[in-house]
């Protein structure tokens, strides 16, 4: 499991396959660090991404988790 | 002589092998010399190193790059067989952790490397080190820094738009080769700086990412390093201090030969050229507004940047001597900044040459 920022998602993708893990589960984040991104939206990128993770590590939809992933981040 | 790379069929004429590395994102978009088996043999007879030893793995691919494929390389480039060792030197070089060729492959930013050589070898293969040095008419200039992008190309698998995500890319990214004009130089040259013998051959790589043509002002040289000082601190703050832009790395100053004949003349050393630009051409961190801070705090930044002095100045490098003084080039008063990838994500390496 790899994330990614999306500006970077071909070049994973392609360096996946160059290692023979094409199917290599990648998580696209939004904005780069030093991008535009606007007050709140670096949270939202991180919130989405942990998310995500767990749907990808429990293959169920993040409606079914209910665990705390951080201090503030209360997973549905 | 075995070699081992697969043997590719195509039709006999120069178009139809063109179109196929076109096909294939095996080429840089210019023309390139069909590499057959007798043209890589040639190319190999240059070296007496084992076709099959591998030098480096190229990002991000990070795929062997034996002596074969760079032979293969080459001849696409359109090199001579003499330039060989250098371009083995070479990759030797950027392939060495602290150039950071990943970064440099994959990055948004506009960087490649750029290859100074030092020593004998400029005169015997006819390196131009003089008027024009970064621009066209030289065979050995022009093909032997295509060769090192044709390898990061097919053998790195850097291709743009896909794995090589820089933005704009930049013209040096084709090819970027030029030697020291050392017999024009008032100084040492650069690679005895690094403990090389004059009589022996170097290649220095860097990580650049632009060109800074400077017309320096003023008839004494403290006058001229003055105006080179100016220049360079407006080009200073071209990023986010928080991801390392503002100092740090090897950058390099390309002196033409008359502002170094000038700073000379004047008592200027190389050593005083460095010092005297690692203190003035510099920013105050007061003086940088926060949108080019990024995300992080002025503490934060304080503590975290090693560029920034205690006194509140982020220097053009981490120390005095990271700034890398060249003299290249002909004749009137331009210089050339030629500024290094973000900081220290990449800095410079030298590697000597062996011919044989």
């Amino acid at each position: 499991m790899t994330l990614c920022q999306s500006i970077f998602m071909e070049l994973a993708r392609t360096e996946a396959k160059f290692f023979g893990l094409a199917q290599l589960p990648l998580i696209e984040v939004p904005h780069h660090p030093s991008g535009g991104a606007r007050e709140g939206e670096h949270r939202a990128d991180a919130e989405g991404a942990i998310r995500a993770l767990g749907e990808k590590l429990t293959l169920r939809p993040s409606g079914q988790m209910s665990r705390r992933v951080g201090p503030d981040i209360q997973a549905e | 002589m075995h070699l081992t790379s697969n043997l590719i069929e195509v039709e006999d004429s120069w178009e139809a092998v063109n179109d196929w590395f076109l096909n294939e994102r095996l080429s840089d978009g210019l023309p390139i010399v069909p590499p057959t088996v007798e043209r890589v043999e040639k190319m190999l007879s240059a070296t007496s190193r084992d076709p099959a030893e591998v030098i480096g793995s190229i990002p991000p691919k990070w795929a062997p790059c034996s002596v074969e494929k760079i032979a293969i390389n080459a001849v696409m480039a359109g090199c001579s067989p003499e330039y060989l060792p250098v371009i083995i030197a070479a990759v030797e070089a950027i392939c060495e952790p602290r150039f950071n060729l990943y970064g440099v492959q994959a990055t948004t930013g506009y960087v490649g490397p750029a290859l100074l050589l030092n020593g004998p070898i400029r005169k015997s293969l006819k390196v131009n080190c003089d008027s024009g040095v970064f621009g066209p008419g030289f065979r050995a200039n022009a093909t032997i820094g295509r060769a090192i992008r044709l390898i990061l190309i097919t053998v790195g698998g850097g291709y743009p738009g896909e794995t090589d995500r820089s933005t704009f890319g930049w013209p040096g990214k084709y090819t970027m080769c030029f030697g020291e004009n050392e017999e024009k130089s008032p100084w040492e040259p650069y690679h005895v700086e690094f403990g090389f013998a004059p009589d022996q051959s170097a290649v220095t790589v860097f990580g650049i990412n632009g060109f800074l043509p400077i017309h320096t002002a003023g008839n004494r040289g403290e006058q001229a390093l003055a105006s080179l000082a100016e220049v360079i601190k407006m080009h200073h703050g071209v990023s986010h201090l928080d991801v390392g832009s503002f100092g740090g790395g090897t950058p390099l100053i390309a002196l033409g030969i008359e502002d170094a004949e000038i700073m000379a003349r004047d008592g200027i050393t190389k050593k005083q050229v460095k010092g005297y630009l690692w203190e003035h051409a510099a920013l105050k961190f007061s003086e940088i507004p926060a949108r080019r801070k990024g995300h992080k705090s002025d503490e934060d930044l304080m503590r975290e940047s090693i560029n920034i002095t205690p006194d509140g100045v982020v220097h053009l490098s981490t120390r005095p001597e990271d700034i890398m003084v060249i003299v290249t080039g002909g004749k009137h008063r331009h210089s050339v900044f030629l500024p290094m990838w973000t900081g220290r994500n990449t800095l410079s390496v030298i590697k000597p040459i062996i011919e044989n």
